[in-house]
């Protein structure tokens, strides 16, 4: 891309990001201090497009494009794998968790740091020395070069969407919360940045935002554990006995769990995550998921070797570790400064905890200092989400173009040239669709999908890989079953599960709402109260009347099969258990006759490509 | 990806060293695997099933619940560590394996 191309980009993305203040909606950022905000967002946009430029001028093979060419240091890429995987539902998502519910938010984020055992002890070094660009290189090591290919690319795919979509529905949502551009425009430019971070950049590109994202983000946690635990000496019982003698949270905890004595429950397990099964399944699914994340796999193929490989775990705990416990921090500040309620009634997922807390650590909202704090928050926030998405729209257009048009489609006989190509055209592909999707999906709630998409990695991919890498008699068809059979267990799950909607259930609640109103209705005097709950049962009976006595879920069901809402439990033994019985049906030559030369390589790293200079 | 055909993987994947230590190297992932296993499900399952040792204060509103959660960070850090220091001698003994072996296909 030429410098005059880049500066036009540049320029059209910065307007993008302008024009839309006019007709902002109310935000958190005053319209006062607008300027300031999107000051702060064009400073660190125009430092990740420079650097995209530069990436560029790099790209001329498949190799660049999808690996950086394999010459990134370990402790760079454990900061891109750190960029790569803290989202924005870590970062602004945990905080606001803690800040609402204390405990229950800790045992929610640590399952994300754990998954990185399995990846450090079974998946990072052996994909190193096997792989190439993807998962699917891996898994066609010793199986059927087209099957495992394809099957690879499918589950790929369907984890990189189904991450995707939150990711920026979520972003959006955040982006018009906090200074107010409408979601839609949000969600163009969240997209629009992730097609010209991968198209143009490809790797390298995506590699230095993650790390210039990953930098930020710690560094700005950093920043306000430091100024909110300071006045208290960073001791922590004297910080917590000062949360708990708050009265606001008191009061907080009264209407959240009434009939609970003092605040300690905030301290304790139970005012969220209530369900054992429930938890242990989420646990399984982020622990296994992780491993088997495609974006996460891909980052391996970076390195020169194993060592480097492993390495870049190691940095990446160390980053995503530390930035966890700032959060853990973060979560428990905004809830004594801010107060859970406040930071209940700006969002009910309380996501706004962490900026309100950097606005009230600066001053305040009517101060200069407090809306910087605000608008720089709010920025690293939006490249958070921009790194993240850009590695998940890597991921999954590698898939496409490397594992299916390259691999299953043209047999691996294609140009560098012409790889080139399908890998730009690939990412269009997947930044389209994840733009369109990301539109449709509005006012629907998609957060379940980041649970699926775990889910689907922990029990297609997972599976399909690990006994690849480790079990002899894996075969072609084992790991085919697997990878198709652990994905539509996963989906299926979910489509029968609680996260559905079911619009009788939806119209129960509903008629309960009318009945309970019309109750407090009979005893009220005519006044604004009255007004108000009239307002308040009209609007629940317009619900009932707009849900069809026979009207069933997606899938067709009055009510959920299952009662967990992460399929994980079920679905990821049932991966494992489809590949290995399905293996042990038939014997698989081809996989057998390469195990010998698989474990040389996995463990010894003969044969491995060199990395490519730059 | 660059592959020395001479290299005669049977062979080497039958090397006595070469089993011997990738054998070790199993029993380190395993041992590792299962340590990490134990000590993180026994937050959600302890959250759940023994709430009361989980709600026993230790220094003020400090209890053990919050302690062991957020000690699941240094202890995924020190088995990341204890990993590191293990395949520092594996390491060293498949490159061992691997030198011998291309020198053998190497004129």
């Amino acid at each position: 891309m030429s410098r005059r191309s880049c500066i036009a980009v540049m320029a059209l993305l910065v307007l993008w990001v302008l024009a839309p203040s006019a007709s902002a909606a109310e935000a958190v950022v005053t319209a006062d201090y607008r300027t300031l905000t999107f000051s702060v967002f064009g400073v660190i946009l125009i430092l990740t497009l420079l650097v995209t430029a530069w990436a560029a001028r790099q790209n001329r093979s498949a190799s660049t494009f999808y690996t950086a060419g394999g010459g990134i240091s370990g402790r760079q890429n454990g900061l891109a794998i750190a960029g790569d995987y803290l989202s924005a539902a870590a970062f602004l998502g945990v905080s606001g968790l803690i800040a609402l519910y204390g405990f229950d938010g800790i045992l929610y984020v640590v399952g994300f740091f754990v998954g990185f055992v399995p990846v450090l002890l079974l998946v990072a070094e052996p994909c190193r020395n096997l792989g190439r660009y993807t998962l699917g290189d891996v898994l066609a090591f010793r199986n059927g070069f087209r099957a495992a290919k394809s099957a690879g690319a499918l589950s790929s795919v369907v984890v990189a969407i189904c991450y995707l979509i939150p990711q920026v529905v979520g972003g959006a949502v955040i982006i018009k919360a906090l200074i107010g551009v409408p979601f839609e425009w949000s969600v163009v430019l969240v997209g629009t940045l992730m097609l010209t971070y991968v198209f143009f950049g490809g790797m390298l590109a995506t590699t230095w935002v993650q790390l210039i994202k990953a930098v930020l983000l710690i560094s700005t946690c950093f920043l306000l554990v430091i100024l909110a635990w300071a006045p208290f000496g960073f001791r922590i019982p004297t910080f917590l006995g000062t949360l708990a003698a708050d009265p606001a949270l008191h009061d907080y905890l009264g209407r959240l769990a009434p009939g609970q004595e003092g605040t300690r429950a905030f301290f304790e397990p139970g005012l969220y995550l209530k369900n054992p099964v429930e938890q242990f399944s989420l646990g399984l699914a982020l622990v296994l998921g992780t491993a088997a994340m495609p974006h996460v796999l891909m980052r391996f193929f970076t390195v020169s070797d194993a060592e480097r490989a492993r390495s870049s775990v190691l940095w990446a705990m160390l980053a995503i570790g530390v930035c966890h416990l700032f959060i853990i921090g973060i979560g428990f500040a905004a809830a004594y400064y801010v107060g859970s309620a406040t930071i209940a009634g700006f969002d009910k997922g309380g996501n706004l905890a962490a900026p309100l807390l950097a606005q009230f650590l600066g001053g305040g909202a009517e101060s200069l200092l407090g809306n910087f704090l605000l608008a720089f928050v709010a920025a690293v926030a939006f490249a958070t989400i921009v790194a993240v998405v850009a590695g998940l729209a890597l991921a999954a257009a590698s898939a496409l173009a490397h594992d299916i048009y390259v691999g299953a489609v043209r047999g691996g006989q294609v140009s560098e040239r012409e790889q080139l190509v399908a890998a730009r055209l690939a990412t269009v592909v997947v930044g389209l669709v994840a733009i369109v999707l990301s539109i449709l999906a509005k006012g629907q709630n998609v957060a379940h999908l980041v649970g699926l998409a775990y889910a689907v990695a922990a029990s297609a991919n997972l599976p399909a890989l690990l006994l690849t890498l480790y079990w002899r008699r894996c075969t072609t068809a084992g790991v085919l079953a697997g990878v198709i059979g652990g994905t539509l267990a996963a989906v299926f799950l979910v489509l029968v599960s609680p996260n559905m909607t079911y619009p009788q259930a939806v119209r129960a609640a509903a008629e309960q709402r009318v009945a309970q109103l019309q109750q407090r209705l009979d005893s009220l005097p005519v006044g604004t109260e009255r007004t108000a709950l009239e307002a308040s049962q009209a609007q629940a009976r317009q619900t009932v009347a707009g849900i069809a006595p026979d009207a069933t879920s997606l899938v067709g069901l009055v009510q959920p099969l299952i009662s967990l809402r992460n399929p994980g439990l079920i679905s990821i033994p049932l991966g494992f258990l489809l590949v290995i019985l399905v293996s042990l049906l038939r014997r698989d030559p081809l996989s057998a006759g390469r195990w010998a030369e698989m474990r040389v390589r996995q463990h010894t790293g003969l044969g491995i490509d060199g990395p490519v200079a730059h | 990806m660059s592959t020395p055909s001479a290299i005669p993987w049977e062979l080497i994947s039958c090397d006595p060293e070469f089993v011997a230590t990738t054998r070790a190297k199993a029993r380190l992932v395993t041992a590792l695997l299962a340590i990490s296993a134990l000590y993180y499900f026994a937050l959600p399952l302890g959250a759940s099933l023994l709430k009361p040792l989980f709600q026993q204060p230790l220094v003020g509103e400090l209890n053990v619940g919050l302690v062991f959660a957020c000690s699941q960070y240094p202890v995924g850090a020190l088995l990341a560590l204890a990993y590191l220091r293990g395949t520092r001698t594996l390491d060293a003994r498949l490159q061992a394996v691997r030198l011998r072996y291309l020198q053998e296909v190497t004129p």
